[in-house]
């Protein structure tokens, strides 16, 4: 036997290749494994591993809500007040008039894209009249003491120099909802955008060019409107830096972030 | 001949794979154990999609592609075997070139396959089919990566395929249907793991990745690690093919055959007609020559289990078989190895005749076998025509033989790369350190760690000191014992596998383009998925050797189809 | 010498062992393939075989916009529109951001979720905003992420929002090996999400970190789709292919504005086309002083940063 194997070829004798009692032990083992392991396949979940994560936002959490006391045509016309009075020439030209439409109460109907336009203040002609002029205080470092009737109505904080917040740089003396630009021009409350670019040239250029201020609608003006806003609609006459918004939600990692390390003391690893 | 007989080749060898003893068939039930729980893993991520592994859109790639990365070096660095053979000519690496390239076509193999686990959409492969996909030649990186790479894994089952082929018809190759292909193959291999180089050093907006040193590094250590892995493997293979059950079977020594002249008779022309039959070259040969040649040459009838030399002796004749089959085999520590399974027409003991060395090994008759026995001289005279010559020296170049100055002349070609790869690597961190240009912030992360996060910094410093350390044992003289040298080949591998993977492929996306910092960690899913690709190219590789091996030994030859 | 009996014996019992642990093999192949059946609806023939977008004869695209209709149908209970808009002559599109005016706000990131039905499991966003020390170094490593103060803007830093920046020439147009991401004529680089094998080589050689993989099947709630789709853009996505901001191609290349720059409180993005020399996009670029993110990798963007004053 011993010698009779070794001249043939490997493939024509199987039998003498696994002669060895090891071969049967290590095939059973072999097999009870993959039966195992096939066990194991079939009581294992499928998809493990997948995290359900709650939305970040919200649905509706993107409107735009107001931030001041101004009021737009659009809210003006949601909780019926007249909108008749509004003077369509402080910004259209004479010589080509927009079309104007009625409605039944031969009120005037504002287009869609005039919703957002800020066409009035509280009415301070309601508690002061015509040809009264407010008598105005001023502090030690003389800055105008808003009364404490105005106290949430008001706050003054126009630049960064007092001077900036006296009533009248802007309103009437006597009629508090007339505009004058410094150098006397008279304005309606309509054009309160020329007011603010009698003094910020620069802001109103790039205003009028499209390069500040919120865009919307359409940039393709052969496709419809672009939608524009003037001054008042996001800032506050009276304060009209922006105030704080609340940040929406940042990053949403695919993976739990293991933890937040330290800060680096140094924190200039780029140096 | 011609497609049936290749078909019957293929479907022999496909039978030998399954054939073997116990070890083998624990090795290949564990690593195909190990393939199907990386299939399973797989099946969970095509379900549930990348989302289970660790990676992100931070760090979006993981160590599916480290580990492509290192494997394409791998399947590169088989040319550091092919080089000194076909272009330096040494004689001592030339049998192992066939485990080199086989060793390149299981690496390609796994490529491919961590590649295909790390796409989202495997469905979609035909796109990048050239003609029925749309394939963005040459304009995009991967797609000199998908050519080369495939082209690559083509080149190597064709030589491979082709020289099995031949030594399996113990028919010499035909120079013209593989050396191109060998010369190809070398500047291939190099391509392959410059484009993949390019992969990373293409992208201008990682820093990291965008230093023209880093090709240079890519091959020094595909160098370093490619030829340790084949050094392990070899011995693997020397261990293997060794069976210590066959001492037992060892006859007493004693006189052979040879010197017992049992059964001899003078030789005759007709012999050498019978030897032409399997030996078409002889016809060649002048019957002047022949006349010369026959003095002093006798046949000698053995019967199964006679030895005809013994390993060590001291005889110089030379033999070819006639009829019947002789078994070489080889002592080497205390184990036998069958080195050649010899039938008619092949030659055996010629080289202690041409040089006078002792035997190399025993040969025994493994059935009732005839031999043409040749004296030094007689051998000599056959030899001066120019076609016995050739056949005989090319037969003697055809041994499996993995003699331990082979491993030794690998060991160089590691230790000059490893010495390489580590002076280019402290290039590369003197540039990033010196200067605090911004760029550094990925190796600062990867060396030292940043704004407390240093998941890698262990792996670096692991790297680091697992290469400088086989730098430095491969660098003395205590490295040439087999134990030593072992040691350093596994630090290589290891520290290199570290390098390309996560001291390579990670550190590039940590920090992101905009300063993110999102650490990388694999997860189970993605191990088993890895642990499953790195046990399927084993099993290839294993498999690959399984059926080479009897075929070089002459085990599996056309002249034993039953 | 061996009977034949007894090697025909040794064979058999050999080839028994053998059959059993390959049917055992076999029966831990089927087991481990078992999560196959939970895949659900992952391709179909025809998305199978849909061909190249560009290779699409106008046909063909109708019916693959019904086939797309059809899908959203049936996963989403709600025929969507899809359509197929195309690039308009002499349009070049151009984005500018006004960093003296951004305030942090994120609202830009929520907007886009919205309008484009990005994935809110995790939510996919396609701008991410940095909050930046005030230090003169304009280092985006020192940029934070994952600011969330009770109020914003801050004191002591600036918001920076970064999204694709529609570079001229696009690195991850480069990379792609099967061209399944491109520049259009408008300068919009889109993504074709029937041909993206992902890859995520594209991520990689993003220098903006602009664009997101599918890691997981998309998840939106039906009642926060937007039914107003474009095949390049903002149709639902499937698991594993690469989505990235596309300047809202359903809404500007129907001549709106993106959603990202409706939505800013502060007016600070502003949209154009460059070639119209009165678009706001032309009088900021000849106006201001603009700089663009990374000028050193070279890939000209698209998208500008500038200063009011």
């Amino acid at each position: 036997m011993a010698s009779r194997g070794q001249g043939q070829s490997l493939d024509s004798v199987p039998s003498r290749l696994n002669p060895n009692p090891n071969t049967s032990i290590v095939l059973a083992i072999l097999t009870a494994g993959f039966v195992v392991l096939a066990y194991s396949f079939a009581r294992v979940p499928a998809r493990p591993g997948v995290v359900s994560r709650p939305l970040l936002v919200p649905p509706g959490a993107l409107a735009i809500v107001p931030g001041t006391v101004r009021i737009s045509a659009g809210q003006l016309m949601k909780s019926g007040g007249d909108v008749s009075g509004l003077d369509c020439y402080a910004c259209h030209h004479k010589e080509s008039p927009p079309e104007v439409k009625f409605d039944a109460n031969h009120r005037i109907v504002l287009p869609r894209e005039h919703a957002d336009l800020i066409i009035s203040m509280r009415n301070c002609a309601e508690c002061h009249p015509p040809n009264d002029p407010v008598k105005l205080d001023y502090d030690a470092s003389g800055n105008v003491i808003v009364p404490a009737a105005h106290q949430g109505l008001l706050s003054m904080a126009h630049g960064h120099t007092l001077r900036n917040n006296n009533c009248y740089n802007c309103h009437d003396r006597d009629q508090l909802d007339q505009l004058h630009t410094p150098d006397g021009a008279a304005l309606k409350f309509e054009q309160a955008t020329l007011l603010c670019a009698s003094c910020h040239g620069p802001t109103y250029r790039d205003w009028m060019a499209g390069a500040h201020g919120r865009t919307g609608g359409y940039w393709d003006r052969k496709a419809g409107p672009i939608k524009r806003e003037e001054c008042a609609s996001c800032h506050d006459p009276h304060a009209p830096a922006f105030t704080g918004l609340i940040p929406m939600p940042g990053p949403h990692p695919l993976h739990p972030l293991p933890r937040t390390p330290a800060p680096s003391v140094s924190n200039d690893h780029g140096l | 001949m011609g497609m049936r007989s290749y078909l019957r080749f293929l479907r022999r060898c496909a039978g030998v794979s399954l054939k073997g003893d116990w070890r083998y068939y624990a090795w290949i039930g564990v690593l195909a154990a190990l393939c199907v729980t990386g299939l399973n893993a797989y099946a969970k991520q095509f379900v549930a999609g990348l989302e289970i592994t660790g990676m992100s859109d931070q760090v979006s790639w993981g160590v599916y592609i480290a580990n492509f990365t290192f494997l394409v070096g791998m399947a590169a660095a088989a040319v550091m075997l092919v080089i000194p053979v076909y272009i330096y000519k040494n004689e001592d690496l030339h049998d192992l070139v066939i485990f080199g390239e086989l060793l390149a076509v299981a690496a390609i193999l796994m490529c491919l396959a961590f590649v295909t686990v790390d796409l989202g959409r495997p469905d979609r492969f035909w796109h990048l089919i050239p003609v029925i996909g749309v394939f963005h030649f040459p304009g995009s990186m991967l797609s000199w990566d998908v050519l080369v790479l495939n082209g690559y894994l083509l080149l190597n089952v064709y030589i491979c395929g082709y020289l099995l082929y031949c030594r399996y018809q113990n028919r010499k190759p035909a120079k013209w249907f593989y050396i191109p292909f060998v010369f190809t193959a070398i500047f291939w291999a190099i391509s392959i793991h410059t484009v993949t180089a390019f992969l990373y050093v293409g992208l201008g907006g990682r820093p990291f990745w965008n230093s023209s040193i880093v090709g240079p590094r890519f091959l020094a250590s595909a160098f370093t690690a490619g030829p340790a892995f084949v050094i392990l493997a070899l011995q693997v293979v020397r261990r293997a093919s060794a069976t210590a059950g066959d001492g037992a079977r060892r006859q007493p020594r004693g006189d052979t055959a040879a010197s017992r002249r049992q059964l001899h008779r003078p030789a005759t022309a007709a012999d050498l007609d019978l030897l032409a039959l399997y030996l078409p070259e002889l016809e060649s040969v002048s019957p002047e020559e022949r006349r010369e040649c026959l003095a002093g040459a006798t046949i000698l009838a053995v019967a199964a289990g006679d030895v005809l030399l013994y390993q060590g002796a001291l005889d110089n004749d030379a033999f070819f078989v006639l009829k019947g089959r002789v078994v070489v085999r080889r002592e080497e520590g205390g184990r036998y190895r069958t080195t050649r399974n010899i039938g008619p027409g092949e030659q055996f003991g010629e080289v202690s005749a041409l040089t006078g060395t002792p035997r190399a090994a025993t040969a025994t008759a493994a059935e009732p076998t005839e031999v043409l026995c040749l004296p030094q001289e007689s051998l000599r005279s056959l030899m001066r025509n120019p076609k016995m010559n050739e056949i005989i020296t090319w037969r003697m170049g055809e041994r499996l033989m993995i003699s331990d100055r082979s491993l030794l002349i690998l060991r160089a070609i590691v230790q000059v790369s490893m010495i390489i790869n580590v002076f280019l690597l402290a290039n590369e961190i003197f540039t990033e350190f010196y200067n605090t240009n911004g760029h550094d912030v990925s190796w600062r992360y990867l060396v030292l760690g940043l704004d407390g996060y240093h998941a890698l910094v262990p792996w670096f410093w692991t790297a680091l000191t697992l290469n400088i350390g086989a730098m430095v044992i491969l660098m003395l003289p205590l490295s040439r014992r087999l134990k030593w040298l072992n040691l350093a080949c596994l630090m290589c591998i290891f520290g290199i596998w570290i390098e390309k993977g996560m001291g390579l492929v990670i550190p590039g996306f940590v920090p992101t383009p905009l300063g993110e910092m999102v650490e990388y960690v694999p997860t189970w899913n993605e191990t088993l998925v890895c642990v499953g690709i790195w046990a399927f190219g084993l099993l290839c590789f294993t498999i690959f050797l399984r059926m080479s091996v009897p075929i070089l030994q002459g085990e599996l030859s056309r002249a034993n189809e039953a | 010498m061996a009977s034949d009996t007894t090697d025909n014996g040794m064979s058999r019992r050999s080839f028994l062992r053998t059959s059993t642990v390959l049917s055992a093999g076999a029966a831990a192949i089927a087991a481990g393939l078992a999560p196959l059946r939970k895949l659900g609806q992952f391709t179909s023939v025809d998305e199978f075989v849909q061909k190249y977008y560009k290779e699409l004869s106008p046909e063909e695209m109708k019916a693959v916009l019904a086939r797309i209709e059809d899908e959203v149908q049936r996963q989403y209970g709600i025929r969507p529109h899809v359509r197929d808009y195309k690039p308009m002559n002499g349009v070049e599109f151009v984005y500018a951001l006004n960093l003296t005016r951004c305030v942090g706000c994120r609202k830009c990131v929520h907007a886009c979720v919205a309008e484009n039905n990005q994935s809110r499991n995790p939510e996919i966003q396609y701008i991410r905003v940095l909050r930046m020390p005030n230090d003169g170094t304009f280092d985006v490593d020192k940029g934070d992420h994952n600011y969330a103060p009770k109020s914003v803007p801050e004191p002591g830093v600036f918001y920076m929002p970064v999204q694709c920046h529609q570079c001229k020439n696009p690195p991850c147009v480069k990379v792609c090996p099967v061209k399944a991401t491109w520049q259009e004529p408008d300068g919009i680089t889109v993504v074709d999400y029937n041909w993206c094998i992902g890859c995520r080589y594209c991520e990689a050689a993003c220098p903006y970190w602009a664009r997101r993989f599918n890691f997981t099947d998309p998840s939106i709630p039906p009642d926060q789709l937007n039914l107003n789709m474009s095949y390049l853009g903002n149709r639902p996505r499937r698991k594993g292919v690469m989505e990235k901001c596309h300047f809202c191609i359903q809404r500007t290349r129907a001549g709106r504005y993106p959603a990202c720059v409706e939505v800013c409180p502060t007016g600070s993005r502003k949209f154009g086309n460059i070639l119209d020399p009165d678009s706001e996009v032309s009088y900021i670029l000849r106006n201001k002083r603009v700089l663009v993110l990374k000028a050193e990798v070279g890939t000209l963007p698209r998208f500008f940063y500038y200063f009011d004053v």
